[in-house]
């Protein structure tokens, strides 16, 4: 093995990944996922969705040589409207707004007294 | 609301497969990850100690830090998250109850000189060893 081989070995082996631990509910409106991501910065973390696919990545330098990175994917609803999503990153925390396309939020009939 | 199942499907991921088929037989291959040390690191850099705990989305007012010789205790509570009772939940894992560790380090601390910061969910504190513990330069006058 040559010396390159030994440090690109080296290299891979601190590497952390993690599965964040996500809180996913659903209100009138559509789907609100909150992600456990510790460490991460704005600028580390990349909300991706596309053919209704939802994926979650990020990774950081995490000092002397390690690399820690989060991933996780999920498979959308086309009931979502996935491209007017809003999401926020607080203390490692994300929160994913995800909207529900117009004809799956209920709707509410007012309904009126005759006298 | 039977549609709401159907909003979203977890992707397959041989990762934590592996992870939840290791925690099941009591191994991990990910030691930082869920076991109740929620990614605590300490590290040792000769004049003081780094203790860094990985604790997303506490809330800092009610986060405290508890020096006491060489026994450092933390306490923390999650954020509210505002969460009304008519939603439907799919997914419940993230931590909900409060954080609390308490553990000693391996020598003496000089509480006054203690600091912590609290960033992207991670906490860090700086705790300086104190000057009883630290080795005496004697210098040697040349006569």
């Amino acid at each position: 093995m040559t010396d390159k081989q030994i440090v690109t070995k080296e290299k891979s082996a601190s590497v952390y990944r993690f599965t964040p631990e996500v809180d996913i509910y659903e209100t009138d409106e559509g789907l609100v996922v909150m992600a456990d991501m510790p460490g991460i910065d704005e600028k580390d973390l990349q909300i991706e969705i596309a053919n209704g696919i939802l994926t979650l990545e990020g990774g950081f330098e995490a000092g002397e040589g390690g690399q820690i990175e989060y991933y996780r994917q999920f498979k959308l609803s086309d009931r979502i409207a996935a491209e007017t999503g809003e999401a926020e990153l607080k203390d490692g925390v994300l929160t994913l707004r995800l909207p529900k396309s117009e004809e799956e939020k209920p709707i509410r009939i007012a309904v009126k007294t005759l006298h | 609301m039977m549609f709401g199942l159907q909003m979203f499907n977890e992707m397959e991921s041989l990762n934590r497969e592996m992870d939840q088929l290791l925690c099941g037989l009591g191994l991990s291959r990910s030691p930082e990850k869920r076991n109740d040390n929620a990614g605590l690191r300490v590290k040792d850099t000769g004049v003081e100690y780094k203790v860094e705990a990985s604790i997303p989305g506490i809330d800092v007012k009610h986060l405290e830090i508890d020096v006491l010789g060489r026994q450092l205790s933390l306490s923390a509570e999650m954020a509210d998250s505002e969460v009304g009772d008519d939603v439907i939940w799919h997914r419940r894992e993230r931590r909900r109850k409060a954080f609390k560790k308490s553990f000693m380090l391996p020598e003496e601390i000089d509480s006054e000189q203690v600091e912590a910061e609290y960033k992207n969910g991670i906490l860090m504190i700086t705790l300086p060893k104190a000057a009883s513990v630290l080795p005496k330069k004697i210098s040697v006058k040349a006569s």
